[in-house]
């Protein structure tokens, strides 16, 4: 018995000192002052960061992000990896964005889970994120042609409202399509307000068959004048001349051909793309080429002569530099295979998620006081052992969270304290039953051995049906919700063996030991 | 030795009318408030739209925001002060922007009037509209957005079938883990006490007009952890019980049971409740709902343990004897 008692002790203390170990990272990360962390290297840094308690994105800020990769325009060839692909051009980009831990992963098969730790910038991301960025070049058709088209869809559409007005054509408008558009610099457009009503008119029944099968209507960047924002419209080829796997680096920059301070973007084509550009451009010398990105024009230039460099430029308008720089960034890390739509977004400022985290500590330690002050006054020096249990639950709880690199949330904290009641229950459990016995006129040690054994299976049936249900909510559960399922399977584990066989160790020792003949309970 | 009881020797087997009752009154008025609101009020995680904190540096009104996301045509949601300053508020609206700005026209805005004062199609997000209806009305206050979630309409449909799943798949594997360790009726009369105790909550909440979200659903699943806790302490004392006392009536055995353990039940229903008052209080605003829902259930759950579990096997006992199988 002696014997068995002094392992047990050692093990207790080999465990906390493993865990106090571990712990001591978290304690070394927290104290680093920013200037700490400037002498660090990089690689010292991660390694702190890595081994300290992780924090979810509610406690240090941040993005959660579910895609949905749209896999509608695809063919079944195409569909097969189009995630995966996704997922790829997804990392590249965010890498360059510059994030510090970005986590990106697949979620069956065509949704991306992207979490960004402390983004501040949430807008930016999200745009930065979310765009196709499928960039073509299309040549733009012969004007007499545009005209010739946009006239024959006015005159059909005539046609019709005549037929349905019967006689009374007074109050008809001559021109129902083109009196939405007017000439502005060699462009067709229309004011802004019209939009939906012109992409009315080109995608109903009647028109369709005007538009010949080999072209298509695009809008334009916005233009404002004068307080007024108008939109151009271009007739393009359908089929694109080039696309942007052509680009081998884009650039942004300040400058353009017609707008000393107009913010652009350069591109240059890779080796093999070169020859094919000079070839395009050489044989549509005067035509306008069209810079398509995802479906609006961004600049329509005249091509003045064949152009050998493999250079080209996108002329990004009144757009701010920080624009720029991230449609180089999406440009140079690619198309992604198919549009990502947003459906689920969950995000924390780095304010809230700090304030979250003081009062989630400030109500751990109060909570947590309370609870030991009563177990104190109540159960005297027998509570002064279940505190001492308390605490080195606590202290494996956090030491297993970083080791097993789990991650901290809110409601994980929640979980810590919903431990902390289920810990005190199981001493009060074993410590009502001793006293039952003690009331009954057992001696201590019998009435110490009795109790456990007693509260013992209580205490594993209510344990295990919280793990059971703790399980279930891990299992289904999503983001911070897990963190609340992994601390309180975590606390519940830790729980059985502090509130056990620790406190057990303890009185143990007292009796044989010490010789205690009458415990304080 | 300090003690809350010295003997007790209660007849809570002679409150069990009474009892039933009162859980029927307040299941009932829970249940005609659920009704009356059309169900309980789901928050965007089951029914989708977006949610938006906002921290204004100067106090701002409801009524200021609120005119300003009608100008935006954001006209249905709802506002909420957030905490006890008037620089914080909660926007909640049904409106979701599924998709990126940069997709262009192939994602219209769902829920939002277009009333021609901003470019819905351009903007990335609902967050994003706001800021600029913001930046505009509120011009000489600064503001930040301290949290934006935003729930697609797929998603919202996934998570409300998940969480009922948890629910209930909670309670399936209680029911199992409580059948095999002691009998089937302690297993129903569990399952009934947590239903019980999840129908009240659910029924206050209601009553409150506060809305079921994710992590309420944890908390609910929370109390049937602890419920069932209670309930297996009363249970296993009642088996012991049945060994001890072979010649007294059950319905005794069960009371005397409830007595036995009733220091412990008191002690630890305190302590829980003690430590959740605090996260109550300092816990923050991000989780004041989570804990209204676990205090009230650890009421309901230590009360059901005692007035629901107990009457429920000791009538079960009355219809059809089975103390000799409890034995084995």
């Amino acid at each position: 018995m002696k014997k068995n008692l002094r392992w047990k002790a050692l093990l207790i203390l080999l465990l906390t000192s493993v865990a106090l170990w571990q712990l001591h990272y978290t304690w070394r990360l927290h104290r680093l002052t920013p200037e700490d962390k400037r002498n660090m290297t990089e690689e010292e840094l991660a390694r702190l960061h890595d081994k300290a308690i992780h924090l979810g994105l509610d406690l240090q800020g941040g993005m959660h992000l579910v895609l949905q990769v749209d896999h509608s325009a695809l063919s079944e060839e195409e569909s097969k990896d189009a995630t995966d692909r996704a997922l790829e051009i997804l990392r590249n980009r965010i890498d360059q964005f510059g994030v510090y831990e970005p986590s990106i992963e697949k979620q069956g098969g065509d949704r991306i889970i992207i979490q960004l730790p402390g983004v501040v910038d949430r807008e930016r991301a999200k745009a930065l994120i979310g765009k196709t960025a499928l960039l073509e070049f299309k040549i733009v058709e012969e004007p007499e042609r545009t005209n010739q088209i946009f006239q024959e869809i006015d005159e059909a559409l005539h046609k019709i409202e005549v037929e349905a007005s019967g006689e009374d054509t007074l109050n008809l408008a001559p021109n129902p399509f083109l009196s939405f558009l007017f000439n502005f610099g060699g462009d067709l457009v229309a004011n802004n307000r019209d939009k939906s009503e012109v992409e009315k008119i080109l995608s109903s029944e009647e028109t369709k068959g005007i538009i010949p099968k080999d072209l298509e209507i695009s809008w334009g960047n916005e233009v404002v004048v004068e307080g007024f924002r108008y939109r151009p419209l271009y007739l393009l080829k359908k089929k694109a001349e080039l696309t942007g796997a052509a680009i081998q680096d884009a650039r942004a920059g300040i400058g353009t051909n017609d707008n000393p301070n107009g913010v652009k973007v350069d591109l240059t084509m890779s080796r093999e793309a070169r020859s094919l550009w000079a070839a395009i451009t050489g044989a549509n010398v005067n035509r306008r080429l069209a810079i398509v990105l995802d479906n609006t024009v961004y600049s329509a230039p005249i091509i003045r002569e064949r152009i050998r460099g493999g250079v080209s430029q996108i002329d990004m308008g009144n757009s701010s530099i920080s624009d720029a720089q991230d449609l180089a960034i999406v440009l140079r890390a690619g198309a992604l295979p198919a549009p990502v739509i947003l459906i689920e977004e969950r995000s924390v400022g780095p304010s809230l998620g700090k304030d979250s985290i003081e009062k989630g500590i400030r109500s751990v330690l109060w909570g947590g006081a309370l609870v030991l002050l009563f177990m104190l006054i109540y159960y005297n020096l027998s509570g002064a052992v279940a505190i001492v249990a308390l605490l080195l639950n606590l202290i494996f709880l956090f030491a297993i969270l970083s080791a097993f690199r789990a991650t901290l949330t809110l409601p994980g904290i929640a979980g810590i304290i919903l431990t902390i009641g289920i810990a005190v229950d199981a001493n009060v459990l074993i410590f009502e039953r001793i006293r039952e016995e003690i009331r009954s006129g057992k001696t201590l040690r019998t009435a110490i051995d009795t109790g456990y054994t007693l509260a013992f299976r209580t205490i594993l049936d209510s344990n295990v049906t919280t793990l059971l249900t703790a399980l279930i909510l891990y299992w289904f559960g999503t983001g911070p919700i897990r963190g609340f399922a992994v601390t309180l399977s975590i606390g519940i584990i830790c729980s059985f063996f502090t509130a056990i066989v620790f406190t057990r160790l303890v009185f143990d020792f007292a009796t044989s030991r010490l010789n205690v003949k009458k415990l304080r309970i | 030795m300090l003690q809350i009881f010295k003997k007790v020797d209660i007849d809570f087997i002679g409150f069990q009318r009474k009892a039933f009752l009162l859980s029927g009154v307040v299941i009932l008025v829970g249940v005609i408030s659920l009704v009356l609101h059309g169900g309980p009020r789901y928050g965007i995680d089951f029914t989708g739209g977006s949610l938006i904190q906002v921290h204004f540096e100067n106090p701002v009104t409801a009524d200021e925001i609120r005119s300003s996301l009608y100008r935006t045509g954001l006209e249905g949601s709802m506002i909420q002060r957030f905490g006890t300053t008037s620089t914080v508020f909660l926007i909640r609206t049904q409106a979701v922007l599924e998709g990126s700005g940069s997709l262009g026209n192939s994602n219209p805005l769902e829920g939002v009037e277009d009333k021609g004062n901003l470019e819905l199609q351009e903007t990335s997000s609902i967050g994003e509209v706001i800021m600029e209806g913001f930046s505009k009305d509120f011009p000489n206050n600064s503001f930040r957005f301290d949290r934006e979630e935003m729930v697609g309409p797929r998603v919202s449909k996934a998570l409300l079938g998940r969480a009922v799943w948890i629910v209930l798949g909670g309670m399936g594997v209680i029911l199992l883990y409580v059948w095999l360790r002691f009998t089937i009726r302690f297993g129903i009369a569990a399952v009934a006490a947590l239903f019980h105790d999840v129908l009240i909550t659910l029924g206050l909440f209601s009553i409150l007009d506060k809305e079921i979200t994710i992590p309420i659903i944890a908390a609910f699943l929370t109390i049937v952890g602890y419920s069932i806790n209670d309930s297996i302490v009363v249970s296993d004392r009642i088996r012991e019980n049945i060994r001890l006392m072979r010649k007294e009536p059950f319905s005794k055995i069960v009371n005397n049971s409830i007595n036995q353990t009733l220091s412990r039940t008191v002690i630890t229903g305190v302590t829980t409740f003690i430590v959740l008052i605090i996260l109550f209080f300092f816990g923050g605003e991000v989780i004041h709902d989570f804990s209204i829902a676990l205090l009230v259930g650890v009421v309901v759950g230590t009360y059901s343990s005692i007035f629901v579990v107990a009457p429920i096997v000791v009538e079960w006992e009355k219809f059809s004897p089975t103390r000799a199988k409890m034995l084995r």
